[in-house]
């Protein structure tokens, strides 16, 4: 369960640099799928990181599903030192990617991106087309649903031009 | 480039600009029937060429890539099955507010959650 709105806001109010994909997306562009979790792709920069880190640490971060009293320290070296990390915080499960099969990094990402007024904040959503792309090229039989609505989506949304 | 995309993309600029094909094609230091045949999609301009009059209309030519769409029979064998009236509902609603939508059912849906429990220790259920 994420409470997206205060998520936002921590992210934002760190200045964090991030892109929204995966299931809070597809509900962005119009999906009726409820989604519990949010995935984003943030940016590896040497300013960056620290800032997500800082941004994120009053909310506790630890690795999702992974036992208790793990030697998990939440930390800019723990950051660079990994890549992608499912998290589970206070404020609900956060999945952090530095990278994402077939849509690269944030400085690749952020060119098939559209800013959206999220809860009062402009935020980065992955476009449409784009956001299809990294689900197929995910290649998990379970997004085969996902996947099919988001085309009808693209189609609902090309008939309209 | 394609006749029939780069008359799509100049009508689309004029058109935003409000600007007749004269005085456009006068911007550009070009004759209106060149405008005339790229909108009308008989002529097939560069790049160059139509950066150049995009400009002269105020915008900006930018070239990108998007994933072509495929064709997947298995995920077109999903699309009869998906209930279209609540995509078309969700469309009619800002980006904003199918957030905000999300957030509600979750928000209620931990409320249950919370509930059901409650009363499952209530009953003594383990």
């Amino acid at each position: 369960m994420i409470q997206l709105d205060r998520m936002l806001e921590v992210l934002h109010g760190g200045h964090v640099e991030f892109i929204m994909i995966g299931g809070m997306a597809a509900r962005a562009h119009g999906s009726a799928r409820i989604t519990e979790d949010l995935d984003v792709v943030y940016s590896r920069s040497d300013e960056n990181v620290p800032r997500l880190v800082r941004a994120l640490a009053p909310l506790q971060p630890y690795l999702r599903g992974a036992p208790p009293g793990l030697p998990f320290e939440w930390s800019v070296k723990s950051v660079k030192a990994g890549l992608n990390f499912t998290l589970v915080t206070s404020l609900g499960s956060l999945d952090i990617l530095g990278e994402v099969v077939g849509g690269g990094r944030y400085e690749d990402l952020i060119k098939h991106s559209e800013s959206v007024v999220a809860f009062g904040h402009p935020t980065n959503v992955v476009s449409l087309p784009w956001l299809i792309h990294l689900k197929r090229s995910a290649g998990r039989l379970r997004d085969f649903d996902a996947i099919a609505e988001l085309e009808l989506l693209r189609d609902m949304d090309r008939s309209k031009m | 480039m394609s006749q029939s995309l780069a008359a799509a993309v100049l009508t689309d600029a004029r058109r935003r600009r409000v600007v007749s094909q004269r005085d456009l094609a006068e911007a550009a230091g070009t004759s209106q029937s060149v405008v005339g045949r790229i909108e009308a999609g008989l002529a097939s301009p560069s790049v160059d060429t139509l950066a150049r009059l995009v400009h002269a209309a105020g915008f900006e030519l930018k070239l990108s890539i998007e994933p072509a769409p495929v064709v997947d029979p298995v995920i077109e064998a999903y699309k009869p099955g998906i209930d279209q009236t609540l995509l078309i509902e969700n469309l009619r609603r800002s980006m904003d507010a199918r957030l905000s939508a999300n957030a509600e059912v979750l928000y209620f849906t931990d409320e249950f959650r919370r509930a059901l429990k409650a009363k499952r220790v209530a009953e003594g259920e383990p």
